[in-house]
């Protein structure tokens, strides 16, 4: 009998490993623009198999020899059903039909994808869609905006586009653009984000659960990747608005016959507020002073098909913001005072995508990444002037290659290695005067660093219940003589109760080998982008999530609900009193040194706690689409030297954030959108008591007291942040009526911003009644904003 | 009405529509008025003083008055065992001769300060003892700077702080310079009729990295330091450089060997000058050591560097 059994073992493992497979494999692309799609799920019908497209559209599934029937769904497209008779490895490339291309609101074929099915947890993938129903201050559509409405997601300030994601810090979230890192993200000192929605094809936001193939930052990954291009016929799109207007066109590069080898995407924004501004500042002072501020950005994208397995794509961005005013002292006076700030990035990105065979994809890429920003002033006063000028950035040159190898339908591996050059330069002070030549500087600090990681991870399908992505990285950073190297283990499970309900589990550690300085907290270009040295440490985290997945097909709805617990190290923050304007303050004493410190000695590194729960409730599809977020969460920090060694409530703590967004489609020429948001105060500080301060100071060689202090009047503020702002609350509405024209369609958009005209707190300062006694006095920057816009199609 | 026209107006009404409104909503934390008692204590003083005051609510202060000094407290200072009664010499200003109560290296107080009230507050310090850390002057450098088109000569003191390892060590640095100072006197005519050469002390400026340093990065290691002097016409008087400013003529580096709460007392307190009402930097929070109160309980000792030159 027990060998019996030992025979049949044998046999039966025999047979399997003999059990001849084939493999189908292609690209999934979009009907008409033959742009490809990531994250198409493609199902075995009637098996419990499945897989999805990767970023460029690729797939691949093994199976054993057999006619099966596949279906390729994805969000906002009709399902498409191909049969294949696996006899031998097939290519199967397949077109899906975005639902605006067919006939009909609704589509019976429709198919979502289900938060159920995923192993990922943590993860929502952004409608480019929704980035352009959702109603926009002075309607500039805003992906940064959309994002902040997700649950895990808080914003900054009134109108403000700097994100927050499950208590981490504007300088954690790894925002990505076809591969290269964006630095700086915001027009506008961040009212807007630089990405221009008609120029972008996916969306993808990570907040926990890290795969591994991503790394470098603590708190999120905002992964967005630009549209190829229309590879059939020349394409516009593009609008009028009140501060800025766009356009971007798209079309085949190269001759008919070649139209489905290549294409092209040329995208641009630029703002009038200067033309529209100057006038009043110039006609308010009778023409005694200047001033504007101008933004610009575009995006450009080529690719071209060298044959079926290889793939290139050249894609760059370019972006500028320019705030300057002038103040001139009347005639005849020739004296002047000007100065203003400069900031932008420029990023560029070569891809080469290689299938080796049927199951195995990689993609190159050389990747460059440049952001600057710079602070000028000159006065002039009689023959004597005064020129500062102070730079600082960082300039990337990277190199990476990603792998995916399908290897079974139990095992899709990613794999792949990342080296990246940065140059840093966190102050560069050029400061010359002829009224006082002690003064002159010149220092130029660059910091040259290697960051690089490797990693693995695994798809793995255990059971049919059982899901997980396993995945491990190594992350190195080389500063000088040192050496960081740093392992980064990554893991998510989900497992499947019954159809249609799934309970999840991750846990992530991340390593942070950049730092930004920051004062704001909003964006504003002055925050400084710093390395990790021997003395500033690298930032760490760990975080652990646990979830429910649920969706329900009548009505469609997806249903997330998760709690996550992250821990900070080493997080970086400036000690009290210090800013960036103080890092190299102090006098020149010629001989290349001066009395004064670096910005080493202005920071101080601390912990950070950050824990809560979130909901969301999304529907997808059908003519009404939107969401429901909510956030409870505390985020926490300690420093040694910041509110004497105690802890404190993080500036963007916040215990409840609440967003609604709500999108119908009344019929083919009328949507209506609203938003409405909730989000409790940001903690500030503020004083509470005043005492007069005594000092002892000491004598000088004859016995007299220096450092005389005068009468100081102190203040006690409790602890850091204990105060709260006002409750912030909004609702913003849209209505968008498109009519189709000969040339194309034309959309005319009316939203209102702030509807019930709330005043926000944007900040607060102490001000003073008429008797001199101190009054907090709150600024609110929008009323209801009431846009019209134009957008137009071809 | 044309397209340019509706743009400007909504621009203008932008513009005009940032509001300013007394922010009545925000929930303050409650405090009441804390006693606030500060002392430092020093071996070359002849008297320790100690203040005790009320601190007043910074929005709700009719007077806008912060001195509310709290008379007839009961003030004591402790030490190996003898307890020492500080007396009121005006309101809320107590002090002890310090030769009834002398301030010993390495030796701890303890204060105790009870309001009529009934409020109380306490503090806990141990004067630093002397330690073999010395700052030691290294060399002396200079250089001509022009200002408004006038020469002027700077001094750099290049010095090394050699920290003694077997000390967790606090320093805080003052740069002094002396120079004279011609004073004369005028008949009625305005002929002088004598002149009388004064010196005078000014501190120089340092950053506050540099004024106050602890040796946690390089305990027990020397460290380099420079230390500039500007030309004392730079503050000659009020209203600009004065021709009888002479040249300085001594340099001296005053080094505050202190206890931690001093050090950091004293640094918050210049950051808080220095920044008050400046967006840009981050709020600085004046440190106390006080339980039951707000306030500092410190001792120092000093030593210097003197530089003729």
């Amino acid at each position: 009998m027990k060998y019996t059994l030992l025979f049949s073992l044998i046999i039966s493992q025999f047979t399997a490993i003999a059990q001849i497979k084939n493999t189908v494999s292609g690209k999934v692309y979009e009907k008409g623009s033959r742009e490809h799609l990531p994250n198409v799920n493609i199902s075995v019908v009637g098996k419990n198999i499945s897989t999805t497209s990767n970023a460029y559209g690729f797939y691949s599934i093994t199976l054993p020899v057999g006619t099966y029937t596949l279906a390729f769904s994805f969000v906002g497209f009709g399902r498409v059903v191909d049969t294949v008779r696996l006899t031998k490895n097939i290519d199967l490339d397949v077109e899906m039909s975005g639902l605006t291309e067919l006939k009909e609101v609704k589509v019976s074929g429709e198919k979502r994808e289900k938060v159920s099915e995923q192993t990922q947890m943590s993860t929502i993938n952004i409608p480019v869609q929704a980035v352009k129903d959702v109603p926009a201050l002075l309607g500039e559509k805003d992906v940064l905006k959309v994002i902040q409405l997700m649950p895990g997601v808080q914003k900054g300030s009134e109108g403000q586009s700097g994100i927050y994601v499950r208590g981490g810090g504007p300088d954690q979230n790894l925002i990505i653009l076809d591969d290269a890192t964006v630095y700086n993200a915001f027009h506008l000192f961040g009212f807007f984000s630089l990405f221009n929605g008609d120029a972008l094809k996916s969306i993808e936001l990570i907040k926990g659960g890290f795969p591994a193939r991503y790394g470098g930052r603590l708190s999120s990954v905002i992964d967005m990747q630009m549209k190829d291009g229309n590879k059939a016929k020349l394409k516009g799109e593009g609008g009028l608005g009140v501060i800025a207007s766009r356009l971007v066109l798209e079309g085949p590069l190269l001759p008919k016959q070649l139209k489905h080898k290549s294409s092209f995407l040329v995208s641009g924004r630029s703002t009038y507020i200067n033309l529209l501004m100057r006038p009043i500042i110039k006609a308010a002072s009778q023409g005694l002073n200047d001033g504007g501020y101008n933004f610009f950005d575009l995006n450009a994208k080529l690719n071209y098909e060298i044959d079926k397995n290889n793939k290139v794509y050249l894609s760059g961005y370019f972006g500028r913001d320019k705030f300057f005013f002038q103040q001139n002292e009347p005639a005849p006076s020739k004296d002047y005072f000007r100065g203003g700030f400069l900031w932008g990035n420029a990023t560029g990105t070569l891809r080469w995508n290689h299938k080796y065979d049927s199951k195995w994809f990689s993609n190159t890429s050389l990747i460059f990444s440049d952001y600057k920003f710079e602070v000028f002033a000159k006065l002039k006063v009689s023959t004597e002037t005064f020129d500062l000028n102070f730079k600082s950035g960082i300039r990337d040159i990277g190199l990476k290659y990603d792998n995916d190898y399908f290897h079974s339908p139990e095992h899709h591996l990613k794999f792949g290695a990342v080296v990246t050059y940065h140059q840093f330069r966190p102050s560069a002070v050029v400061i010359k005067s002829s009224i006082d030549t002690s003064q002159n500087v010149r220092e130029i600090n660059t910091i040259k660093t290697y960051e690089s990681g490797i990693y693995i991870e695994d798809l793995w399908k255990y059971s049919n219940k059982l899901k997980l992505n396993p995945g491990f990285r190594i992350s190195t950073f080389s500063v000088g003589n040192i050496t960081y190297v740093k392992p980064e283990p990554r893991i998510s499970i989900a497992y499947t109760i019954k159809a249609n309900l799934a309970v999840k589990a991750s846990y992530a550690m991340m390593n942070q080998y950049l730092h930004l300085l920051s004062n704001s907290g909003i964006g504003l270009p002055t925050d400084l982008w710093v390395p990790a040295t021997g003395k500033v440490k690298p930032m760490q985290s760990e975080q652990v999530a646990i979830g429910i997945a649920k969706d329900i097909d009548k009505p469609d709805l997806s249903i997330t609900v998760e709690a996550y617990y992250k821990k900070m190290d080493k997080v970086l923050a400036y000690k009290e009193g210090a800013s960036f304007l103080s890092l190299d303050a102090g006098p020149n004493n010629g001989n290349g040194s001066t009395n004064k410190s670096t910005w080493e000695d202005k920071v101080t590194q601390g912990q950070g706690w950050s824990y809560g729960a979130e909901f969301f409730v999304q529907k997808k599809v059908g003519q009404f689409t939107g969401w429901i977020g909510y956030t409870l969460s505390w985020t926490q920090l300690q420093f040694d030297e910041l509110n004497f060694g105690k802890k404190y409530y993080a500036r963007y703590d916040r215990r409840h954030d609440l967003s609604i967004v709500g999108m119908y489609k009344i019929n083919k020429e009328w949507k209506i959108s609203g938003t409405f948001i909730f989000g409790t105060g940001q903690a500030i500080t503020l004083p509470l008591q005043v005492y007069p301060l005594q000092s002892h100071t000491p004598l000088d060689k004859n016995g007299q007291p220096i450092n005389y202090w005068g009468s100081p009047i102190g203040q006690y503020q409790g602890l850091k942040n204990s105060a709260r702002m006002e409750p912030y609350h909004r609702m913003d509405i849209g209505v968008q009526h498109t009519k189709k024209k000969k040339w194309g369609e034309s959309t005319v958009e009316f939203s209102a911003y702030n509807v019930y005209s709330r005043w926000n707190p944007y900040f607060y300062y102490i001000g003073s009644d008429n008797t001199g006694k101190p009054t907090l006095q709150k600024v609110s920057l929008f009323p209801i904003v009431p846009t019209v816009t134009w957008n137009f199609k071809f | 009405m044309s397209m340019n026209k509706i743009l400007l107006s909504a621009i203008v009404a932008l513009t005009i529509s940032a509001c300013t409104k007394n922010a009545g909503n925000v929930k303050l934390p409650k405090t009441e008025k804390l006693l606030v008692v500060q002392c430092i204590l020093s071996p070359y003083d002849v008297r320790t003083t100690v203040s005790v005051d009320w601190s007043q609510d910074y929005f709700n202060n009719p007077n806008q008055n912060p001195i509310s000094a709290v008379a007839k407290c009961v003030v004591l200072i402790a030490s190996n065992d003898t307890t020492f009664t500080l007396t009121e010499k005006q309101a809320g200003v107590y002090s002890i001769d310090t030769t009834t109560m002398k301030v010993i290296p390495g030796q701890t107080y303890n204060l105790y300060v009870k309001e009529p009230g009934g409020k109380e507050a306490r503090a806990v310090c141990t004067v630093p003892v002397i330690s073999k850390s010395s700052l030691n002057f290294v060399s002396m450098d200079s250089q001509i700077v022009k200002i408004r088109g006038q020469e002027e000569k700077s001094f750099f003191m290049k010095c090394r702080l050699d920290d003694d390892g077997a000390t967790k060590d606090f320093y805080t640095i003052y740069p002094v310079c002396y120079y004279g100072v011609w004073e004369y006197e005028y008949n009625q005519f305005g002929a002088i009729i004598d002149s009388s050469w004064t010196e005078q002390t000014q501190e120089t400026y340092l950053d506050i990295e540099q004024k106050y340093v602890n040796d946690q990065d390089f305990n027990g290691q020397k460290k380099n330091m420079t230390f500039t002097f500007q030309d004392p016409n730079r503050w000659g008087g009020p209203g600009g450089p004065s021709p009888t400013v002479s040249r300085y003529d001594t340099l001296e580096l005053l080094t505050i060997q202190c206890d931690e709460a001093y050090f950091k007392y004293h640094r918050s307190v210049e950051s808080f000058s220095q920044n008050e009402g400046n967006p840009f930097a981050e709020p600085t929070f004046i440190y106390s050591n006080i339980t039951g109160g707000i306030g500092i309980f410190a001792a120092y000792i000093q030593k210097r560097v003197l530089v003729k030159l």
